[in-house]
């Protein structure tokens, strides 16, 4: 049983190592470990080399932490792996940040010593017409999951009395129960508030999708425009599907405090749910690339007379990008994929803090 | 219609980007009545400041290039662009009276001149027609 706990840990690693291993081939070709390169740089043995470099080193400290994990975790007891894995995994993140940072400074030199990169003339290329595309799909679709969220309040309220007056809120892994709730109006409807928390939130993520900056390259503009439209409506249905399936499994849950639903559903429905969130985005990720990078385009745009604007120093390490000048909050990952924010806007800070308050506060205040 | 920019040049980028809706009202690349980005978006696409963006929307606005609404938006005036009248060419005149001098200064032809104004409505006129 043990074993089967800590194999299963294991593969919960997985979508932590992977992103971690392969991000350099996954995002655009004029960013190479937080700095801006031409694009054709990005093929340089010597760049090619370093991508190599950094993958495999990444793939070593994973399996190093997995062996670390198995052999300290046999035989001890739930708490001691449950502590255990949090550490590892948080190790194991803070090195490959190390990891990074080392890579990125090699990229800062090698940058340094080819003057040749920034000397072309460095242009910033945007479309009048962007904004008037489908970028994202329909904000309209979060209508299901929030009927989704509002059946479970009702249903919930209606059948108040068919829930027990101490119901099971939390698991552990041999599946006995680790947290008991006292009923109460309060108690019960946590979960239906946290489906339309959840619902608004991945409204919120559907919205930065089509809203974050415009990145057109300016050497192929007509080609990464393409690119980019299908990057985020790839991940823009991505969502609306992750979320809605999210919050049926939450209504299941819900469902079960009041009707009897076979116990090895309601086990396997989240576990075969994630697994399936994981596959599909790492899948994503290999196919669509940051920004769209590796979707293949038919159209031959010519090469090397521009490259786009060189806006290093606004990306602290390479990664978190701070500059006041530019009303931008959303914009793409430099090192990554997906979309980060402009922390030199004020707003960033609050939505971050908000969206952390209510994810805290709401199960604090209900629970 | 592509807007580029040249951050690093001397010329301000209010004017670049001016220019730019100009020259793309004059190529018929901006149709009468199309939606321009609202001042914010067009900002937070080119990474540049809000002023900036709204300096060249005012003065285009009011040269008569485009309409700023309250509810619509941004959009190229659909009426067309005002035509030239009695002080539109005198501004011209004041305007080209330095190029021509500066030309003369530099031995420049006036056919040569003449030549290089019919190239650029050329190439105006030509992606009109397109």
């Amino acid at each position: 049983m043990t074993s089967n706990i800590l194999l299963f840990l294991i593969a919960m690693m997985i979508p932590i190592f992977i992103p971690l291993i392969f991000i350099p081939f996954w995002t655009r070709k004029t960013e190479s470990f937080g700095v801006s390169i031409p694009e054709e740089a990005y093929h340089r043995p010597d760049i090619k080399k370093m991508r190599q470099k950094y993958a495999w080193t990444n793939a070593i400290l994973a399996i190093i932490i997995t062996a670390v994990f198995w052999f300290t975790a046999a035989g001890r007891d739930e708490n001691f792996i449950a502590v255990l894995f949090s550490i590892l995994i948080f190790a194991f993140i803070v090195v490959s940040f190390a990891v990074y940072l080392i890579f990125h400074k090699q990229m800062k030199e090698l940058k340094n010593n080819n003057q040749n990169w920034t000397r072309k003339p460095q242009l910033v290329t945007i479309d009048t017409g962007f904004r008037n595309q489908k970028l994202a799909h329909s904000n309209y679709w979060f209508v299901i999951p929030f009927l989704i969220s509002i059946l479970s309040i009702v249903i919930t309220l209606t059948n108040y009395q068919l829930i027990p007056d101490r119901y099971p809120m939390q698991y552990n892994f041999s599946g006995e129960v680790t947290t008991w709730a006292n009923k109460s109006y309060r108690t019960v409807l946590l979960m239906p508030i946290m489906q339309v928390y959840l619902t608004l939130l991945f409204l919120f993520l559907n919205t930065i999708i089509s809203k974050a900056k415009q990145q057109v390259s300016a050497a192929n503009p007509e080609e990464s425009i393409r690119q980019n439209i299908v990057f985020r409506r790839r991940w823009s249905l991505f969502t609306i599907i992750m979320g809605t399936g999210l919050i049926t499994i939450f209504m299941l849950h819900q469902l079960s405090l009041m009707y009897k639903i076979n116990h090895q559903l309601l086990m396997i429905a989240p576990l075969v749910f994630t697994i399936g969130i994981v596959v599909v985005s790492i899948i994503l990720s290999i196919t669509t690339g940051q920004g769209g990078s590796r979707i293949a385009v038919k159209t031959g745009g010519e090469n090397g007379t521009v490259i786009d604007r060189d806006d290093d120093r606004y990306w602290k390490l390479g990664m978190f990008y701070f500059n006041k000048n530019d009303p931008a909050i959303f914009l793409e990952k430099r090192f990554g994929i997906g979309w980060t924010n402009n922390w030199a806007h004020p707003l960033s800070w609050i939505i971050v803090l908000a969206i952390l308050l209510l994810a805290f506060g709401l199960p604090k205040l209900l629970g | 219609m592509y807007i580029t920019l040249d951050l690093e040049s001397e010329e301000p980028i209010y004017t670049q980007l001016k220019y730019q809706i100009i020259a793309g009202i004059a190529k018929k690349e901006l149709s009468p009545g199309e939606a321009l980005p609202s001042v914010r978006s067009l900002a937070a696409d080119l990474s540049i400041n809000l002023h900036t963006v709204n300096k060249a929307y005012q003065q285009l606005k009011q040269e008569g290039f485009i309409l700023i609404h309250r509810q619509k938006g941004v959009v190229v005036n659909p009426d067309g662009v005002p035509k030239a009248n009695e002080a539109y060419w005198s501004e011209l005149e004041s305007k080209l009276h330095p190029l021509i001098a500066e030309a003369v200064c530099r031995d420049v032809q006036e056919k040569d001149f003449l030549q290089l104004c019919s190239r650029i409505f050329a190439n105006f006129n030509m992606k009109g027609d397109k």
